[in-house]
């Protein structure tokens, strides 16, 4: 995945509304702005952090969405990280797809990605799942927001150990 | 005490809002109504999501800033990963 900067303005204030829709309450002021971050490297990083209003108070489910871009030398971006998170502390269960370290994966397990599921939460059958890349945040947030509604908690012992 | 419904369906949205379901499907296919499809035959309305659109709200695009910072941001930092340097320990898993 390639962007220009003002592409990636645009994809970030995309995924920002999109989780606004979806009603997960940001942890920002309502008109505060949305942030990329540029690290000495050049690479532009960005984090949505936000919970769903799930009727508790304090509310029980946390959502995460961070990326990291890289540059490229045609001054073009290119996304090298992803991690999209959900914590639900009510029904004691986490998922998170994650895109870092590449080269050690492959090199270990020959997958570019992984994933994880705990439950309840500090408890895994393993600590890397296999799983497919996904393409955007928008692919993360809605299969996140699949697993907060599904009325059955991900079975994260049938799942594909990489480990 | 039950956990509240997390999710309607197209249906239980069209009761609440009093329209036909067809007419729930059409808001979700024009996007008006976010919605999960979760397989071909299931659609989910997160409740959440229901809330913002029965209240009228309209979230919209907001804006961006660039800013530089001093530090490299590297994603899994905390995470036990395969060989990599750094002891890398689990309970910042959920960090």
């Amino acid at each position: 995945m390639q962007l220009s900067v003002t592409d990636l303005e645009r994809y970030l204030s995309g995924i920002g509304e999109l989780l606004e829709r979806y009603g997960v309450v940001l942890e920002l002021e309502p008109a505060a702005p949305l942030v990329l971050e540029e690290s000495p490297s050049g690479a532009i990083s960005f984090e949505l952090r936000g919970f769903l209003p799930d009727g508790r108070i304090p509310p029980l489910s946390v959502l995460e969405v961070r990326e990291r871009w890289r540059r490229l030398a045609s001054s073009r971006l290119e996304r090298s990280e992803y991690a999209f998170e959900l914590l639900d502390h009510e029904r004691a269960f986490r998922r998170a797809f994650h895109l870092h370290d590449s080269e050690a994966f492959i090199r270990h397990f020959h997958v570019v990605v992984h994933e994880h599921c705990e439950r309840p939460i500090g408890t895994a059958p393993c600590a890397h799942i296999a799983g497919p890349p996904l393409r955007d945040a928008y692919r993360g947030v809605d299969l996140l927001l699949a697993a907060w509604t599904d009325p059955r908690p991900p079975d994260c012992a049938a799942m594909t150990c990489l480990d | 005490m039950d956990a509240p419904p997390r999710y309607l369906t197209p249906a239980e949205a069209a009761t609440q809002l009093r329209v036909s379901t067809d007419t729930v499907l059409r808001l979700i296919a024009s996007g008006e109504l976010p919605a999960l499809r979760v397989s071909s035959r299931i659609i989910r309305i997160p409740a959440p999501a229901f809330a913002v659109f029965q209240a009228g709200r309209q979230p919209t695009r907001r804006a961006v800033v660039r800013r530089t910072r001093r530090t490299e941001v590297t994603l899994g930092r905390d995470e036990q990963a395969p060989d990599l340097p750094g002891a890398r320990s689990r309970a910042s898993l959920t960090a």
